[in-house]
């Protein structure tokens, strides 16, 4: 496909859906266990609120302005990163948790919750870091695990990060077992929500690893793409396989660190979006990884609207919402046309 | 052998045989009939349980800290012998052996061989259905109000052989309870002040009106925000706090310094006017006799125009352990 | 003129030992065919040939340059793999399927390679496939995938063409169609060729020159008409046979005796 092909159909898709994802936005702004009435609402965003009650300013742009774009984020880089694994592994149902970060980060968080490490450092709670470094840690042993002769064979690298990630849930159960008190907690990290977590520090903490991840993991997305069709033959083309093997599991991988560093588990957005997505877009990552971003950061943002508003003021935690549209989701998968899989 | 006439020997041995076998039940059973002895009293306790005791319990096992709080206030500390990982309170039963802190160890239960497990008539039902079918005695009191409190206190009283010193500590707690209460009443605001209390952070949750929480802040003068809500622990969003703008606000997990730092919470008149207070959860969460503790710090921070309310943090005072123990818990092995 | 010179080229897996100091020499413009049972090394030669694999000892010289000198993308301007089969899990289009061809020649996102559109036109032409431009891969049979790859190979710009077992898997015209493009590709485009097959007659019928493969040792070289022997074929593949020429080309036509016949 040539450059100017390439842009067109790439601005076509960027601007459907950034147009969907104002729409979603402007919804969630507008939507929240206050009701803020719209013509407020809107005139306050759009700079003229001086009129407006400072209650509802501090609402709009403390509370939910960062919530939105930290659900958009943490949308955007599971996206991604599942249609990253989802090329790499061959598999149009691969799920960026099933190489093990997750329950790295899972781990991370609980060892922080349950030694009590509950005092923010320079005003940062110690959770998201913990996570972090335990997602790096997964990350790595599944790497090593599974490198033979400087090679990462896939199939080997899958089985490791199985191996690793329920290691790590084991441990995730024992910690639990050891420190009952502290089973709220933990359980709440795991389900995955944005309830709690709408500071803007939350979005400095993605936002850097976002931006790098997608970035290196798009200048890639073309060798993705011969890889795609099979390693040997993206290595006859020319494709240096190992090394952009490496990077992109790397990439994908940090990005997949973050936003659970920063979320909790939400789960079933990195398979469905991409998957949902090919189907639209086709399977030129080129177009795939951007398109599943922002396609990404749209569902997260509206899931998470409804989440903090169906039961209001109640809060369904975000993660199981998600979860609870996988399963119909697959069931469609399965009952509808065959080549859909 | 000569024959005997067939009727006696059977007739005998039919006779005695059921005989002695009752014979033996009865013996056997005698504990299970309260027989008039000397010094032997019944209790009920609150959930209508009569207990039979003989002499009041010197093995006493608690089962969650409010229960242990009400023991040692009566005195009864040197006689309990065992009690959970989180009854932190006073400081002597920390020492006391761990039976467990959500479940509790059976086998450490039965080891120890108790006279008397008091538990909290609301939890643990199970496990306590379980220990009570292995033949434990168990005591149950009704921690979950001031008015509880009372009827603990009492019953507890009785059955430890501790009447008088009950009936100080609910006399007492009235009293003090009672003070309060005119002190609010004559106060030149007799507007009632909006109070949140936090229960937990993550995720935000507060307490609705059928909590000992709420009753305490309606006892200290107070209203609470969220007695509107449907459940008795509702988890709220932040928005709704914002919303509805409390003027006091009461924190029992987050820290004072991160909520007056928060840039979401800087609307908040509370926040405005630093009426945000960090309590010991442990004196708000538990029908104990500490609860006038933190009845008076609420009607302090309630309404800090009232000068003369001093809270008394000294509070009752539990007896120490005495210089040699009432009885020796080593020895004794119980019934 | 000499495309590749083998010397003495070894291989092992592990401890097994898949080629014994095999050495040969590919012309310019030539049509090998591989030929040799199972095991006998055939696709390890491929493997080490493309690339893909690397040889334990020996050395092996592509346009007089070592070929571990060569970077992966200079190596795929000059030589091209067409795989037995190829596993299309991706719906991705035809021509963006031959697109890929084109890997390296580009550069970053694909871009930066003028007339590659036209390239990919033409060989798609070239192998018969522009009606299925804009279909799925994932929707072909296996005859049309394997012309599409074929055209995939052919828009590398190569001058080799490496081929394994391009035949098998294929129903009988597909077989035939196959032969004929990589004849095509041979005369036309010039192409050199290095195939390897399991159907003697296929191999004696479009190969101009054969290398037999016996436990990883080059059994014979040379033209079709000098090599092909029953007793090389008994040496080689251990069963009997009677070779005849074929009536129309000449060349020798293989039949194989079951050793139950009835002596007529």
């Amino acid at each position: 496909m040539n450059r100017k092909k390439l842009l067109l159909k790439l601005s076509i898709t960027a601007l459907v859906l950034l147009a969907l994802l104002a729409l979603a936005f402007l919804w969630g702004m507008l939507a929240g266990s206050v009701s803020v009435p719209a013509r407020e609402a809107l005139s306050i965003l759009a700079g003229r609120g001086e009129t407006a009650s400072e209650t509802h300013r501090i609402i709009l742009f403390q509370v939910r302005l960062p919530r939105l774009i930290l659900a958009a984020l943490t949308g955007a880089a599971l996206a991604m990163a599942g249609a990253a694994f989802q090329g790499l592994l061959r598999n149009p149902l691969a799920d960026p948790y099933i190489i093990g970060t997750s329950s790295g980060a899972a781990l991370g968080a609980t060892v922080s919750i349950v030694l009590g490490l509950r005092e923010p450092i320079l005003g940062i709670s110690p959770i998201p870091f913990t996570a972090f470094a335990g997602a790096l840690i997964s990350m790595f042993l599944v790497y090593t695990i599974s490198r033979r002769n400087g090679k990462v064979p896939m199939d080997t690298f899958l089985l490791a990060g199985v191996i690793v990630g329920s290691f790590m849930g084991a441990l995730v159960s024992c910690l639990m077992a050891c420190a009952r008190a502290d089973i709220p907690k933990i359980v709440f990290w795991l389900m995955g929500s944005f309830s709690g977590r709408e500071e803007w520090i939350n979005v400095l903490l993605i936002l850097p690893y976002l931006v790098v991840g997608s970035v290196v993991l798009y200048r890639y997305s073309h060798p993705l793409n011969l890889i795609a069709m099979g390693e040997d033959a993206a290595s006859h083309k020319g494709v240096e396989v190992e090394r952009t093997k490496v990077v992109l599991i790397i990439s994908a991988s940090l990005i997949t660190a973050a936003a659970v560093s920063v979320s909790g588990l939400i789960g079933f957005v990195g398979l469905m979006i991409p998957h949902v997505m090919r189907h639209i877009t086709g399977p030129d990552h080129r177009i795939l990884i951007p398109a599943s971003a922002l396609a990404g950061a749209l569902f997260l943002m509206s899931t998470d609207t409804f989440a903090r508003t169906v039961l209001s003021p109640q809060e369904i935690p975000v993660g199981v919402i998600t979860a609870l549209l996988g399963a119909p989701f697959f069931l469609y998968l399965l009952r509808g046309r065959k080549a859909f899989i | 052998m000569e024959k005997r006439c067939s009727g006696d020997p059977v007739k005998t041995a039919l006779l005695s045989g059921p005989l002695a076998l009752i014979l033996f039940m009865l013996l056997y059973a005698a504990p299970i009939f309260p027989q008039p002895e000397d010094g032997a009293y019944t209790v009920k306790d609150s959930t209508g349980r009569s207990i039979c005791f003989s002499s009041p319990p010197c093995r006493i096992i608690s089962t969650g800290p409010g229960v242990t709080e009400i023991l040692f206030s009566l005195g009864a500390g040197p006689e309990v012998v065992a009690v959970t990982s989180n009854c932190n309170y006073p400081p002597e039963a920390r020492k006391r052996v761990s039976v467990g802190d959500m479940l509790l160890d059976t086998e450490k239960i039965i080891s120890l061989k108790p006279d008397l497990i008091v538990t909290d008539a609301n939890l643990r039902m199970e496990q306590m259905k379980r220990l009570e079918s292995m033949g434990l005695p168990i005591f149950s009191i009704n921690c979950a109000d001031v008015a509880g409190l009372r009827d603990s206190l009492l019953r507890l009283g009785r059955a430890l052989k501790r009447e008088k010193r009950a009936e100080e500590i609910c006399s007492e707690i009235e009293t003090r309870i009672d003070r309060i209460k005119r002190r609010i009443a004559s106060a030149s605001s007799s507007k009632e002040v909006t109070v949140f209390v936090e229960i937990w952070d993550k995720p935000l949750m507060t307490a609705g009106k059928k909590t000992f929480f709420n009753d305490l802040i309606v006892m200290a003068g107070g209203v609470n925000t969220f007695a509107d809500s449907r459940t008795d622990y509702p988890t709220i969003s932040v928005e709704n706090l914002i919303e509805r703008n409390p003027e006091v606000v009461i924190l029992t997990t987050s820290s004072r310094e991160r909520v007056l730092g928060n840039p979401v919470y800087r609307g908040l008149r509370a926040v405005k006017s630093s009426r945000i207070h960090a309590i010991n959860p442990d004196i708000i969460a538990r029908p104990t006799p500490r609860m006038v503790e933190a009845l008076e710090l609420l009607a302090l921070w309630l309404h800090p125009e009232i000068r003369s309310i001093t809270p008394n943090c000294a509070c009752l005072k539990y007896p120490g352990p005495p210089k040699t123990p009432s009885v020796s818990t080593n020895d004794r092995i119980g019934h | 003129m000499t495309i590749v010179e083998a010397k003495n080229v070894e291989f092992f897996y592990g401890a097994r030992q898949a080629l014994c100091g095999v050495s040969f020499s590919i012309l310019k413009g030539g049509f090998y065919g591989l030929l040799g049972p199972n095991g006998s090394g055939k696709s390890t030669l491929l493997s080490i040939l493309s690339g893909t694999a690397r040889a334990s000892k020996g050395e092996i010289e592509l346009k007089g340059k070592r070929l571990e000198t060569y970077s992966r993308k200079e190596l795929a301007r000059t030589i091209a793999f067409v795989p037995q089969e190829t596993d299309a899990d991706f719906p991705f289009s035809c021509r963006e399927v031959v697109m890929m061809g084109r890997y390296s020649h580009q550069g970053i996102l694909g871009m930066g390679s003028r007339g590659d559109d036209a390239i990919v036109e033409h060989c798609m032409e070239i192998t018969g496939t522009s009606a299925i431009a804009e279909r799925p891969i994932t929707e072909l049979s296996g005859g049309e995938r394997q012309r599409v790859i074929m055209a995939q190979a052919l828009a590398q710009g190569g001058e080799l063409l490496l081929l394994d077992e391009p035949t098998s898997h294929l129903d009988i015209k597909y077989q035939l169609e196959i032969m004929e493009l990589v004849r095509k590709l041979n005369r036309e485009q010039h192409l050199t060729i290095v195939a390897s097959f399991h159907d003697l007659n296929i191999a004696s019928h479009y190969c101009g020159e054969i290398f037999f493969l016996h436990s990883g040792r080059l059994a014979g070289s040379g033209p079709v008409d000098a090599v092909f022997s029953e007793e090389m074929i008994k040496n080689v593949f251990g069963v009997p046979t009677q070779l005849i020429a074929h009536p129309s080309t000449g060349r020798p036509l293989v039949f194989f005796r079951s050793g139950g016949e009835e002596q007529r």
